[in-house]
């Protein structure tokens, strides 16, 4: 019994040091972007992650560049409003703001990659850069995974 | 003087029974309405005929959907977010019916005919559970499931000519003589889907 609980253990714990990653980009941490496993023929594909802005100052992410596999990337926010799904863009860009969270996260913030040029595969990675105001710019992959579930269901990294 | 001889009672008692008695004819009127509208809700059916066709350009008409109860969801293959979704949880619930999933028809009706065609949303549906078809074809004839079940659907315009969609995200219950049942919302808990399905099943 105990052998198979620190088994349990031990993968889950192996599991998160392979998904888990994390970029500093002066007094942000970024982390674990990932996006979407598309569909067959889709156009676009939905990515996310947390940018924790450690410092005292604000900070915005103004947009997502270098994505060779999409035509164009925009930052977008859908909202539930009763029960009608509504997506716009956020052409101020996200705003981070000091010794905050945010979170990007399916149903609220998102980078969309759109016109894509092949379908983003689960279990390859997507290079794209982050560019803010402030810090500056950094690339980093998103995992493709598949992402099943609704936001208050989704299984966190 | 005596205030309260019978007739003085009279005078006080007698408006203040009319106004109970306005009062409670009032909320009984309210219940009454109450309970219309809940038959109304029970009234909202696809009305009028359509021809639309699902991935494989297969016509499908009011008369297909008549006979087992059917699920509607309503949206577009270029939502990168809540359709997939959407679509991905369905696909887990559609399997967790076991074999009762042959008892319930399953549609993604497109409401961005214009860029979804039989032959995009084939595509699109592959990779999603096989039970779940399409439904696409003229505005006119998609506006009358839209409009059968006040389905929201906007276009709204993006940079560069494109554009996305607003619509209702929740999934349509209906049984098997179209008329509404009720709704699975994107927020629902997987189990209380799947417990509205079944219960979809024995309507």
């Amino acid at each position: 019994m105990l052998k198979k609980i620190l088994i349990t253990l031990f993968v889950i714990t192996l599991s998160g040091s392979v998904f888990a990653h994390e970029y500093k980009l002066g007094t942000l941490e970024i982390d674990h972007p990932y996006t979407r496993a598309t569909a067959a023929g889709a156009k676009v594909g939905g990515a996310f992650m947390t940018i924790n802005n450690r410092g005292s100052q604000p900070d915005k992410l103004v947009s997502v560049t270098g994505a060779a596999f999409a035509g164009k990337v925009e930052l977008h926010e859908t909202k539930m409003i009763n029960n009608v799904m509504e997506m716009r863009e956020l052409k101020q860009g996200l705003v981070i703001p000091a010794k905050s969270k945010v979170e990007l996260k399916p149903g609220a913030y998102h980078v969309m990659f759109m016109d894509l040029k092949e379908p983003l595969v689960k279990g390859k990675k997507y290079k794209a850069k982050l560019n803010f105001e402030k810090s500056g710019s950094i690339e980093v992959e998103f995992d493709a995974i598949e992402v099943k579930n609704n936001s208050k269901e989704q299984h966190k990294h | 003087m005596k205030i309260f001889n019978r007739g003085n009672i009279s005078y006080f008692i007698a408006p203040i029974i009319i106004l109970i008695l306005m009062y409670a004819v009032f909320t009984f009127t309210l219940v009454l309405n109450k309970a219309n509208a809940a038959q109304n809700i029970k009234n909202i059916k696809i009305n009028s005929d359509f021809e639309l066709f699902d991935q494989n350009n297969k016509k499908i008409k009011k008369f297909n959907l008549l006979g087992s109860p059917t699920v509607l969801f309503f949206g577009f293959t270029y939502c990168p977010d809540v359709c997939p979704t959407t679509l991905q949880s369905l696909s887990v619930l559609i399997d967790k019916l076991g074999k009762d999933k042959n008892k319930i028809k399953f549609y993604f009706v497109s409401i961005d005919p214009e860029r979804d065609t039989p032959a995009v949303l084939k595509d699109y549906l592959s990779s999603f559970n096989p039970k779940i078809n399409a439904l696409t074809g003229k505005q006119k004839d998609l506006d009358v499931l839209i409009k059968s079940f006040s389905i929201y659907a906007k276009k709204v315009p993006l940079d560069n000519n494109n554009y996305t969609m607003d619509h209702t995200a929740s999934l349509i219950l209906i049984d098997k003589n179209t008329s509404f049942v009720g709704t699975i919302t994107y927020e629902e808990k997987n189990k209380v889907a799947l417990e509205k399905l079944q219960k979809l099943i024995k309507n």
